[in-house]
C-alpha cells in the first residue's frame, strides 16, 4: 500500500485553488463540456441503460473471480511470449520496470498515460536510476515539462491556459514562444517524435486486460499510445490487477461505456489490442513485452465494505459531473486520483490518515452514482469511509467534542426539547438584528458569505404536541 | 520476490471471503447486446464526423486510380505500403508502377516516418463509430497508419459491420483471431488532442489526415 502523500493540509490546498478563480473557471468549463458530450455520446446507444446493468454485472462477476481470471490472463500473455510479473506494492513495481531496464541495457524511456505509474512514482525511480524518461501524452508532457502534477485522469493539463503552455514550452524547449494552439501542438509532435524514434522502452498504462486472450487493450486518441507499445524494443504495460475482463465480448461492452463516459466518444481515435511482442514473421512491433500486475492496496480494498470501488473502469465521469471538483478541481485533492472516486481510492491505496479530509469533501448529492457508467455507489462508499476516518479518530478534535456534546442532549428527550427552544430563543436574538445574522469571533468564516438562519419561534417537537392535542 | 504471485492471489481469496460485492450474478453474464443497425451511410457519416474522408468507387480498379489521383494531385514519389497481397487490392501495384510512384514496403521506422503517406488495407470497419479495424502481420506494419502525416486505407464494402459485437460474432474464432497478432488497432478518425484548452488539434502524433478509398 503506498501512494503519493500530499504535501499540504487540505485547508491549504483549497485556499490555494480557489485563490485562482481563472483557473477554476477553465475546470468548470471543462468539466461540463466532457459532462455535456458524454450526455449525447451516450443517447446513441440503442439502450444504454441495459448496458450499463450489464458492464455493471460483468465487472462484479470479473471481481468475485478475480484470482481465478488473473491466472487466465498470465497464462495468455505467457503463451503470446509476453512476461508477467506481481508487484505488492509501488517500491516493488518500480524495481520490477528497473530490472527489465536493465536486463535490457534501456536508456531512453518514452511513456503513454498511465494512471498506475503515477501511483507509484515510476518517472522519479527510473530518473534517479539515470534513465531519460519522457511523457508523451501532450497534456502529460505539458505537465512533465512545466514540473507540474496532472489535475484530472483524462485531460492532466485543464487547469492551464494556452498562454501558460507557450511559455512552459518555450523556456523548457527552447523554442520561440506562441499560444497559438495549432503551433504548440506541432511543436510537441516535433520534439516527441524524436524521442520515439530514440527510445528503447516503451512503458504504457492498461484500460482493460482480456482474460481469455492475454490481451492489454489501451484507449488513445493521439497515438502516442501506438507509438510507446510499437516503436521501442521493450514495452511494458502496468495494470492495476483489477483491470481484467473475462473475455473479447466482455471487452466490447465495456469499449461502449468507456470513451462514451470520459470523452464523449464512440470510440476513441485508437484502441489497441496488444498480445504478445511481435510475430516472428511481423515487420515492426516490440521484441519483448511484460505486464506488471500491481496490488498496492487493491486487495485490502477488496477485504470488506469498499470493495465496489474495484468495479471503477476509470472514466473520470465522475469528477466531471461533480461539484466539488468543479468547486476546487484536481489539485486540492492532494492525491493522483481525484473527484468521487479519488475521495474513495486515495485514503484505500494511502491510508486514512493522509486523505481522511477527501471522503468529507462531497455534498453526497448523488451525481456519481447516476452517472457512473457502472453504477458504483460513491456516496455510499464515501459514507463507509468517513464512518471509518471517525472509527480511527481521524476527525478533527473540536468536531469529536461538538458531536459528543450533541449525542449526549439529543439522547434524552427532555434535553432535546429545552436545547430546540434555547437555540430557537439565541438564535433569533442573533438573526434579528443583534448580530444582523453575523455570527461572532470564529465563527465568522461561516456566515461570511451567507447570513446565519434563525430557528423557528415554535419548535417541532411543541407544534406537534399543539396539534395532537386540538 | 518470487512469491508475489503466490502472496497477492492469496490475498485475494482471503479478501474476496470478506469482500462486500454488490450484484454479482449467480453466473458469468451471458447476454445478447442490441445491435446498431449499420450501414454503409453510417460508416461514411460517422468516418467524417471524426474528420475522416471518404472516397467511393466501384471497384478495385477505379480504387486504384482514386490512389492515384491522390499521390499526383500532391506530389507525392514515393509512398509506404502494406505488402500488395495484403491491401488486397488488385492492379494497384500496376498502376503506382506506371505513375513512376516507388512503393516502399520495409525498412527502418527512422527512415520510413519522412514518407508523406502510408497505404494499408483494412481487415474490417465499423459502422457505428467510423472505424477501421487493422491487424498486424506479415507484410503489415502497424506503423504504417500510424507515422506518415497521411494514411489511405483501402476498404472493401462488404467489410463493413454494424459494430464491434458483430465483428468479433462474424469471426468462426474470435479468440484465435485476436492472439495470432500482436497488434490490432481500431482507428476512428485521424490522431486527435485536446489537452490544451480543450480545442480539438489533429495530427498531434499520428496522421493528421485519414482517407478511405471505399470500392465495391
Amino acid at each position: 500500500m503506498s501512494l503519493p502523500l500530499p504535501h499540504k493540509p487540505f485547508e491549504d490546498r483549497l485556499a490555494e485553488a480557489l485563490a485562482n478563480p481563472q483557473r477554476l473557471a477553465a475546470i468548470g468549463r471543462a468539466a461540463m463540456r466532457f459532462y455535456e458530450g458524454r450526455v449525447a455520446a451516450m443517447d446513441t446507444l440503442p439502450d444504454a441503460e441495459a448496458i450499463r446493468d450489464l458492464a455493471r454485472a460483468i465487472r462484479a462477476h470479473t471481481i468475485a473471480h478475480l484470482d481465478e481470471y488473473l491466472q487466465r490472463f498470465e497464462a495468455n500473455v505467457q503463451a503470446a511470449g509476453g512476461h508477467v510479473h506481481w508487484a505488492h506494492d509501488a517500491v516493488e513495481a518500480c524495481s520490477i520496470v528497473l530490472r527489465i531496464a536493465q536486463e535490457n541495457a534501456v536508456r531512453r524511456v518514452v511513456k503513454s498515460k498511465s494512471m498506475v505509474s503515477e501511483e507509484i512514482s515510476l518517472n522519479a525511480a527510473l530518473e534517479q536510476a539515470g534513465l531519460e524518461v519522457v511523457e508523451t501524452d501532450l497534456g502529460e508532457y505539458i505537465a512533465q515539462l512545466g514540473h507540474d502534477h496532472p489535475s484530472h485522469i483524462v485531460a492532466p493539463v485543464l487547469h492551464l491556459t494556452r498562454q501558460e503552455v507557450g511559455r512552459i514550452f518555450s523556456e523548457r524547449l527552447a523554442v520561440p514562444y506562441t499560444d497559438e494552439i495549432a503551433a504548440l501542438n506541432a511543436i510537441a509532435r516535433r520534439a516527441l517524435r524524436e524521442k520515439f524514434l530514440k527510445a528503447d522502452m516503451g512503458i504504457s498504462g492498461c484500460n482493460f486486460a482480456v482474460a481469455e486472450t492475454g490481451t492489454v487493450c489501451i484507449v488513445t486518441n493521439e497515438g502516442n499510445g501506438r507509438m510507446v507499445t510499437t516503436l521501442p524494443r521493450v514495452h511494458v504495460a502496468l495494470m492495476g490487477m483489477e483491470r481484467i475482463v473475462p473475455t473479447l465480448q466482455d471487452l466490447a461492452v465495456m469499449l461502449q461505456l468507456l470513451p462514451r463516459s470520459a470523452t464523449g466518444q464512440k470510440l476513441t481515435a485508437y484502441t489497441s489490442l496488444l498480445t504478445g511482442p511481435r510475430r516472428p514473421d511481423e515487420p515492426h512491433g516490440p521484441q519483448e513485452t511484460h505486464v506488471v500486475i500491481l496490488d498496492n492496496g487493491r486487495s485490502r480494498a477488496l477485504a470488506g465494505d469498499l470493495a465496489e470501488i474495484l468495479y471503477c473502469i476509470r472514466c473520470g465521469a465522475c469528477l466531471n459531473v461533480c461539484p466539488v471538483y468543479r468547486t476546487i478541481g484536481g489539485h486540492a485533492y492532494g492525491s493522483v486520483y481525484s473527484g468521487p472516486v479519488g475521495s474513495v481510492l486515495s485514503p484505500i491505496l494511502g491510508g486514512v490518515a493522509a486523505f481522511a479530509d477527501l471522503p468529507q469533501a462531497s455534498t453526497l448529492c448523488g451525481a456519481c452514482h447516476d452517472i457512473c457508467p457502472v453504477r458504483i455507489d460513491l456516496p455510499l462508499l464515501l459514507l463507509r469511509l468517513r464512518r471509518e476516518v471517525a472509527r480511527e479518530g481521524y476527525t478533527p478534535r473540536w468536531l469529536q467534542v461538538g458531536i459528543r456534546g450533541y449525542t449526549a442532549v439529543a439522547r434524552r428527550a427532555g434535553h432535546f426539547a429545552l436545547a430546540a427552544r434555547l437555540a430557537s430563543w439565541l438564535t433569533r436574538l442573533m438573526g434579528g438584528g443583534w448580530f444582523n445574522g453575523q455570527l461572532p469571533g470564529p465563527l465568522g468564516a461561516w456566515t461570511r458569505s451567507r447570513a446565519f438562519p434563525p430557528f423557528v419561534r415554535r419548535t417541532f417537537q411543541q407544534r406537534w404536541k399543539e396539534r395532537h392535542r386540538g | 520476490m518470487a512469491d508475489a504471485r503466490e502472496d497477492i492471489l492469496r490475498a485475494i481469496r482471503a479478501g474476496l471471503k470478506l469482500a462486500r460485492l454488490p450484484d454479482v450474478p449467480a453466473e458469468r453474464p451471458s447476454y445478447d447486446v442490441p445491435r446498431t443497425v449499420g450501414s454503409v451511410a453510417e460508416f461514411v457519416g460517422e468516418l467524417e464526423r471524426l474528420s475522416g474522408h471518404v472516397i467511393r468507387v466501384a471497384s478495385p480498379a477505379d480504387a486504384a486510380q482514386a490512389v492515384v489521383a491522390l499521390c499526383t494531385g500532391r506530389g507525392w514519389k514515393q509512398v509506404w505500403a502494406w505488402s500488395w497481397d495484403e491491401i488486397a487490392c488488385p492492379g494497384l501495384a500496376e498502376v503506382l508502377n506506371a505513375a513512376h510512384i516507388e512503393a516502399v514496403h520495409g525498412g527502418d521506422p527512422a527512415d520510413l516516418e519522412r514518407l508523406p503517406v502510408g497505404i494499408t488495407g483494412a481487415d474490417a470497419a465499423l459502422a457505428e463509430s467510423g472505424t477501421l479495424i487493422l491487424r498486424s502481420g506479415a507484410g503489415r506494419s502497424p506503423l504504417i497508419s500510424l507515422l506518415p502525416p497521411v494514411h489511405i486505407a483501402l476498404l472493401e464494402v462488404q467489410r463493413i459491420f454494424p459494430d464491434l459485437h458483430t465483428y468479433l460474432n462474424s469471426l468462426p474464432d474470435p479468440v484465435a483471431h485476436i492472439r495470432a497478432a500482436s497488434n490490432l488497432v481500431l482507428i476512428s478518425g485521424p490522431s486527435r488532442t485536446a489537452d490544451i484548452e480543450q480545442v480539438l488539434t489533429l495530427g498531434v502524433h499520428g496522421p493528421r489526415e485519414l482517407i478511405v478509398v471505399l470500392w465495391g
